[in-house]
């Protein structure tokens, strides 16, 4: 029936209850004002239960089928009957009733209605039942009254009062436990059936209908047990299986973050509202990375350029899903950057794999970027750089390797070069990039020296330059070449070999005209030539036909020039050139074997096969042939070379030594700032003072203290013997 | 003969008087045989420390630092094998302590 149908029904058959019970606002009146509340109250009382007395004769008698609308359309005309009812009362509301401290009449209604109707053992389970099938079927896709709830829960809330909560007791209760156990129910089977995506997707729509079901028939304080509830048995009872499980679980979905993005917002979306389970999806998130990474170190680390393109890949993947799916969360965020920390500092040989890209970057990988492309690049470098944690390992690759660049001008752009420092700098201060700017600084001077010098020997008297020669001809006296001269401060650079070796007399006078021009410029400094560098390039005739320039080594051009002052046909054996060389015994065949290789065999030796015999000679290979004019001779590579830096997995004994001075430095300065200190407290600064450079172990920390201790500069203190007391 | 607290420059002294000169260290040897002497009965670590230091190498030396730590540790630690009051984390003693410690640990795991 249309619902202004109703109402007009009530309200006609409330009207003749009135009627029928014959009261008046004025009769009502007289009552009360003479004293006769009580009978008046008395009375209605009765009327009252009277009437509901034979209204639950027709409810009880209803089929199940008609129980609830019949409930609801008693309840809309008690309440309408009541309202008049009180109305009319309403003076005995507001004397008799407060003074004799008895229930409101709408109240008194209220609780006859309760207690009549809706308590009455046959009516109160049914209803209940009748409400929880109703919401079961809706929870299995068929369509319900919302109407008829809705009248019937908002009548148990309205029964309620005086302590008591007849919604609660009577429904919600009940509700909360049918919800649990269906819910547990479902969610058990449908993961046992489909993969971890799937059940998400079905959790996400139940959980927007349970929500739904508050605005739509149930009271809102339900809202959030209910959603206590739900978020328990769908998510949080669940929450391991999906994260570790292998049909397709969160790791799975990790792995492919590519493609199951969507599924991994999801997933974060869901935890997010049972956020004790977001811990477990963090650690599963740090778990998953630091394998990917420790996997990543022991398949690609041999390759490091490799490894660290791979590197940056993982990391960007990572920081998509914590981006995305994570929605920038800053403990994800921090417990992805934990997890690279932890496998990048487990392994030394990630510091030297990203000098090593490094280098490959600025020798050939800039070649034609743009400034902002070699910015972009250098960024992502800092970008690991940060994560290690020994950054003083990183220097002492990185000076060397620098050091090989510049020395042989592989560098393909110095500005990219001071950029990288400048990132550094940055990141570290300007201690730690003041001797690497040296070396920038040293290549820069050694420029300007070099015009300088030229333009010097230009005001000279002409010298007659001739070429070296490597055929014999006599005229080596007093003769110069062209030298070109890098200056290194010692301070700055690796650490060179400076054992020298005789050399050709030309370069010898070169090497002397120069030096004394240095000198003349900077007295009070001190040149030594390192020999085991440098290049030469030697003219070459083998025979009349046969010229070509060789660029070699400083050692082989020493060498060379031996059979210069021979015949063609001369020999020279080892030991021969040992003595007037004075090339170390070692380089000296590494260079010596380099001459002698099928591809440039410059000098026939003796001996057959690869290596050299001790006893072997040499001479000049009159038919060389090569198809080009200028040759570069490589050197050989030597097993017993050590190791390439990249490939060592122990800290270099540089930075132990160097890490031993810093933290007997530091713990100098402590102590004398402090006079005296604690044994923890003192570890503790020293680790955090050290801790931009490199990671110390407290056991380190403590040998250096024992140290110090040994050479007095501290004691113990004879009161406590954790103190330590700064010796003046 | 001497509480504690007098003893401890005794101990000391025992260390300054036996070494050579200006050098800052005892002998191996030279520990070994004086400890006892000095230390009488106020350790009860004593034994234990002595067969530490014999598993050194002979060149091994005993500095002024580890000599009298040996008093303080026998006075605030406890005997094998609980060695109570000796915190393997932060403890400050000289790692020569801390060895042996570890070194009595070892000994009673295998027996």
């Amino acid at each position: 029936m249309p619902p202004f149908c109703h109402l007009k029904n009530c309200t006609g058959r409330a009207h003749t209850f009135v009627q029928a019970s014959q009261i008046s606002p004025r009769n009502a009146y007289n009552l009360v004002l003479h004293k006769h509340g009580d009978l008046l109250y008395t009375g209605i009382q009765e009327t009252v239960r009277t009437r509901l007395r034979s209204v639950m004769e027709d409810v009880i008698r209803s089929p199940d089928d008609q129980l609830l609308s019949q409930v609801c359309v008693q309840w809309k005309e008690h309440q309408v009957t009541m309202v008049m009812v009180r109305d009319i009362l309403m003076y005995m509301d507001r004397t008799y009733v407060p003074q004799s401290k008895k229930m409101t009449v709408y109240d008194l209604g209220l609780w006859a209605f309760r207690e009549t109707i809706v308590r009455h053992e046959l009516v109160r389970e049914r209803l209940r039942k009748l409400l929880l099938a109703n919401i079961r079927s809706e929870r299995l896709g068929q369509l319900i009254d919302h109407n008829s709830m809705r009248c019937a829960l908002n009548m148990l809330t309205e029964l309620g009062g005086d302590g008591s909560s007849i919604y609660e007791e009577d429904f919600e209760l009940f509700f909360l436990e049918d919800t649990c156990r269906f819910y547990r129910c479902e969610s058990r089977l449908f993961l046992s059936e489909h993969s971890c995506p799937d059940y998400l997707r079905k959790i996400e729509s139940r959980i927007t209908e349970e929500m739904k079901r508050v605005p739509n028939y149930l009271h809102a304080s339900t809202r959030p047990k209910l959603k206590h509830i739900v978020e328990h048995e769908l998510i949080s009872a669940h929450a391991s299986t999906l994260i570790g499980s292998k049909k397709i679980g969160f790791s799975t979905l990790l792995k492919e973050s590519e493609y199951k993005m969507d599924d991994l917002r999801r997933m974060y979306a869901l935890f997010l509202q049972a956020p004790a389970t977001l811990d477990m999806l963090r650690t599963a998130l740090y778990e998953h990375a630091r394998t990917a990474g420790r996997l990543l170190i022991i398949d690609q680390i041999k390759e490091p350029i490799g490894f660290v393109r791979s590197l940056l890949a993982l990391r960007t993947k990572y920081k998509k899903v914590v981006y995305i799916a994570f929605q920038r969360e800053t403990l994800a965020q921090k417990k992805l950057k934990e997890a690279f920390d932890s496998f990048l500092n487990a392994d030394i040989r990630c510091a030297s794999s990203l000098v090593a890209y490094i280098d490959e970057l600025m020798r050939t990988g800039f070649k034609g970027s743009t400034e902002s492309e070699v910015e972009h690049e250098l960024d992502k470098v800092i970008v690991i750089f940060r994560y290690l944690q020994d950054k003083d390992i990183f220097e002492v690759f990185y000076k060397q390797y620098l050091a090989k660049r510049l020395l042989n001008r592989r560098s393909t752009s110095s500005e990219a070069e001071r950029q990288m420092l400048a990132k550094l700098k940055s990141e570290c201060g300007y201690q730690y990039t003041t001797k690497l700017e040296g070396m920038l600084t040293d290549i820069r001077f050694s420029r300007n020296t070099m015009e300088k010098y030229a333009a010097h020997q230009d005001r000279l008297p002409p010298t007659s330059e001739v070429r070296s020669n490597a055929s014999g001809s006599e005229s080596d006296t007093k003769e110069s070449c062209d030298m070109e001269v890098t200056v290194l401060t010692s301070g700055y650079w690796p650490p060179q070999s400076i054992v020298s070796c005789a050399i050709p007399s030309h370069a010898a006078a070169a090497a002397g005209d120069f030096q004394s021009f240095y000198l003349e410029q900077h007295s009070g400094r001190k040149l030594t030539w390192l020999t085991g560098s440098g290049t030469a390039e030697l003219k070459a005739s083998f025979s009349a036909t046969a010229k070509h320039e060789l660029n070699v080594s400083t050692y082989q051009m020493c060498i060379l020039s031996q059979f210069n002052k021979l015949n063609c046909r001369a020999e020279l054996s080892l030991q021969e050139i040992i003595d007037v060389t004075k090339i170390p015994h070692i380089e000296l065949k590494r260079h010596l074997v380099s001459l002698c290789t099928p591809k440039h065999r410059i000098l026939q030796k003796k001996s057959k096969g690869k290596g050299l015999s001790n006893d072997d000679s040499f001479q000049v290979n009159e038919l060389f042939l090569s198809k080009l004019k200028r040759i570069r001779v490589p050197l050989v590579a030597m097993r017993e070379i050590t190791p390439h830096p990249h490939q060592t997995d122990h800290i270099p004994a540089a930075v132990q030594e160097d890490r031993r001075h810093l933290c007997e430095a530091t713990v100098v300065r402590i102590m004398k700032a402090r006079k005296q200190a604690k044994h923890n407290d003192l570890i503790a600064e020293v680790t955090r003072q050290l801790n931009q450079r490199f990671y110390p172990q407290p056991q380190s920390i403590k040998k250096c203290i024992e140290s110090l201790l040994e050479r007095e500069y501290l004691e113990r203190s004879s009161q406590d013997p954790r103190m330590y007391i700064y010796l003046a | 003969f001497l509480d504690n607290a007098e003893f401890r420059p005794f101990f000391k002294f025992c260390f300054e008087f036996n070494r050579e000169g200006t050098k800052r260290f005892l002998e191996r040897d030279t520990a070994l045989a004086l400890l006892p002497l000095c230390i009488e009965d106020r350790s009860k670590h004593t034994l234990n420390f002595l067969e530490f230091l014999e598993t050194k190498p002979e060149d091994f030396k005993i500095n002024r630092d580890q000599w009298c730590s040996f008093l303080d540790f026998s006075l605030a630690v406890g005997p094998a094998p609980e060695f109570d009051g000796w915190d393997s984390e932060e403890s400050s003693w000289p790692i020569l302590i801390d060895e042996y410690v570890e070194f009595v640990q070892e000994k009673l795991k295998e027996t």
